[in-house]
């Protein structure tokens, strides 16, 4: 449905290019929730915001494709993806959704602007009952401002909004990082119920790796601006193929552990990323190669790859 | 109170904290914050906190320290060896006894300055307790040392640091005098995954190294988990269940630590979001209005009548293993 294509995204500063999003694919097929991990810095985030075309200067599209049921959204003008794609086959949950609607009106007004301003049509009240029981939530509350609503709330009322228009693909971006672990549960839950029952597919992005573990069928890994390794969850948690992701999965406190390890360093900086693999500096198993030259994607099973030189198949 | 363990440091009696809310309109509320806490961090311990946003966990995390004078009930600490009040204790005093108490804040963004240079931020308190010259000098190098930032980061400013080098800073200042106590308030739940390893490490480390007792406020069991060698858990201002760290996570007994449990991320529910044993969808009620009885019945799947009328009283069913609970 979705797919993107050595995608870059670059910030211009006094100092250089800052390569946030370097060279990146990543394919979302129809009805699948897809997690994306990485730390902060990754370009996580700013790979959502390019999907939004919400990339404003100094960022900048520095090349690639983003293909969406066909067309390149990347390449059409802004007037006509707001037109067609924005919100209506294509909306996003933001970190903090929350706090994303203005304090001074309430919740119905805030629906019906956005059911008005993306051209709804059909009966504005109608809908917006609807759509807040969709998420769980007691239509009175539409009556409501959005701070008497709790975290939880407001978060379950932002989803409900982003899915106002039907969009074919739902981007969340750590849609649970402030809110409890009860509340958080639930949510994912919402988002596999809209999956299953509207079909929607969704883009998670998170930190948490174990919280995607829960939630998605494919899982790609990002650090400092590159996929590192994309794969079934299954393979990815249980048989990861990059040293970064084994070391993030050892370093995430869980129940099963009772102890955990750090990774030793930090990001590379991103305007000067280091020549070769950009994890080299902090990887345990490194070889010579791997300050040398960066290395391409490798398959590691059926729709299993990581960009690691270990994995190189002519390397015995 | 309790016969195992070593000497305690500091204990709390029946602590409350209550705040009042005014509004313009209508009544004044008060929110307990926290209602009826007792508990004790021994020498050397590791303790943990646990709850959800609006426990009250930072306000006990807070009384700990000196940052909040409780409401009533009684905080004893025996941080120079014999038992003390701190909160009877005037002005100067009181603020020199709480020098044993460190605290390491959640953000690591928003707690020091950025534009102070990170010899400052070690400086300038030191300098407020009258340390100067070459005492302050040793100091400095000796807590640099204590949380692995090399030296050549003092005449950095802060803004020049990563999160996980100002998360260590932060620890450094709270080690300035020697506390015989560090209160963490989620010292990890603002950096990133390869990181908090990293600062459980460190803390472990000045645990173990420097016999500093540290109390640890966290809503992540799994931290908790790895960390701490007994937790509490606290809910609306109240304390459920405590239990050493082994005896608790084999063997959970309040319905609200089992539902935490249940919720908190793991990696070995592959594709499956678990059930979580929760009345409906409900959330954490505000602590300006707790619910009668029970404070958890209105989320609890276990509830019964005597949960609605009468409050449970933290009992010991097993040596230190104490719960709030009718079922128990």
């Amino acid at each position: 449905m979705m797919r993107i294509e050595g995608l870059k995204v670059y910030f211009s500063t006094p100092k250089g290019d800052v390569r946030a999003v370097d060279d990146v694919d990543l394919e979302v097929e129809k009805g699948e929730i897809i997690g994306l991990v990485g730390e902060s810095g990754s370009g996580k985030s700013t790979l959502a915001l390019a999907v939004m075309r919400l990339i404003y200067p100094p960022g900048r599209i520095a090349g690639g494709k983003i293909i969406f049921e066909g067309t390149d959204i990347l390449s059409i003008p802004i007037n006509e993806y707001v037109r067609r794609f924005r919100w209506k086959k294509i909306a996003m949950v933001f970190q903090a959704s929350m706090n994303s609607f203005s304090p001074t009106f309430k919740i119905k007004d805030q629906f019906f602007e956005t059911l008005k301003v993306h051209g709804y049509e059909g009966d504005y009240w109608e809908r917006t009952k609807e759509l807040l029981s969709t998420v769980n939530l007691d239509p009175s509350i539409a009556d409501k401002y959005p701070h008497e609503l709790s975290g939880g709330q407001k978060q379950r009322a932002f989803i409900a909004l982003a899915i106002a228009m039907k969009p074919k693909l739902l981007i969340a971006d750590e849609p649970t990082t402030a809110l409890d672990v009860v509340t958080q549960i639930q949510i994912l839950r919402l988002f596999k119920r809209l999956r299953d029952e509207e079909g929607i597919s969704v883009l998670f992005i998170t930190h948490d790796i174990a919280l995607l573990s829960m939630i998605t069928d494919r899982i790609y890994v990002m650090y400092s601006g590159k996929v590192v390794e994309g794969g079934t969850v299954e393979d990815v948690i249980k048989t990861p193929a990059h040293p970064y992701t084994a070391a993030l999965i050892n370093s995430i406190p869980t129940l099963d552990k009772t102890s955990v390890k750090g990774i030793p360093g930090s990001l590379p900086s991103l305007i000067n990323p280091p020549k070769g693999c950009r994890f080299e500096p902090r990887c345990p198993v490194k070889l010579p190669v791997c300050s040398e030259k960066e290395p391409e994607m490798f398959g590691v099973g059926e729709k299993h790859h990581a960009a690691c030189w270990r994995l190189a198949p002519n390397r015995a | 109170m309790r016969p195992a363990g070593g000497s305690p440091l500091i204990e709390l009696k029946d602590v409350k904290v209550y705040f009042k809310k005014g509004s313009i309109f209508g009544k004044r509320k008060l929110i307990k914050a926290l209602d009826g806490v007792s508990m004790k961090v021994d020498f050397k311990e590791k303790v943990a906190i646990v709850g959800e946003t609006g426990s009250g966990k930072t306000t006990l995390g807070r009384v700990v320290v000196g940052l909040q004078r409780p409401t009533s009930g009684e905080v004893i600490a025996y941080f120079n060896g014999h038992p003390v009040n701190p909160y009877s204790l005037r002005g100067r005093a009181r603020k020199e006894y709480f020098k044993n108490a460190g605290m390491v804040y959640q953000d690591p963004y928003s707690a020091i300055d950025p534009l102070m240079r990170v010899r400052d931020v070690l400086r300038i308190p030191l300098l407020y307790a009258g340390i100067k010259g070459e005492e302050a000098e040793k100091r400095i190098k000796e807590v640099m040392s204590r949380v692995s930032l090399s030296e050549e980061y003092l005449s950095y400013y802060v803004f020049q640091l990563s999160g996980g080098q100002r998360q260590r800073l932060v620890i450094a200042r709270a080690l300035l005098f020697n506390p015989k106590l560090l209160v963490a308030d989620e010292p990890v739940s603002m950096l990133d995954a390869s990181l908090k390893g990293d600062i459980l490490d460190l803390l472990n480390s000045v645990n173990s190294d420097m016999g500093v007792s540290v109390l640890m406020v966290t809503h992540e069991l799994a931290v908790a988990k790895v960390f701490a060698q007994r937790i509490h858990v606290l809910y609306l201002g109240k304390i459920m269940e405590s239990a050493s760290s082994e005896e608790f996570f084999s063997n959970p007994l309040h319905p609200y630590a089992q539902l935490l449990l249940a919720a908190s991320p793991d990696l070995k529910h592959l594709k499956t979001i678990p059930e979580i044993p929760l009345k409906k969808v409900s959330e954490i009620p505000s602590s300006a209005n707790i619910p009668p009885g029970c404070r958890f019945h209105t989320r609890c799947p276990f509830a019964f009548d005597k949960c609605i009328k009468e409050e449970p009283p933290l009992k010991e069913v097993k040596e230190g293993h104490e719960v709030a609970c009718w079922l128990r």
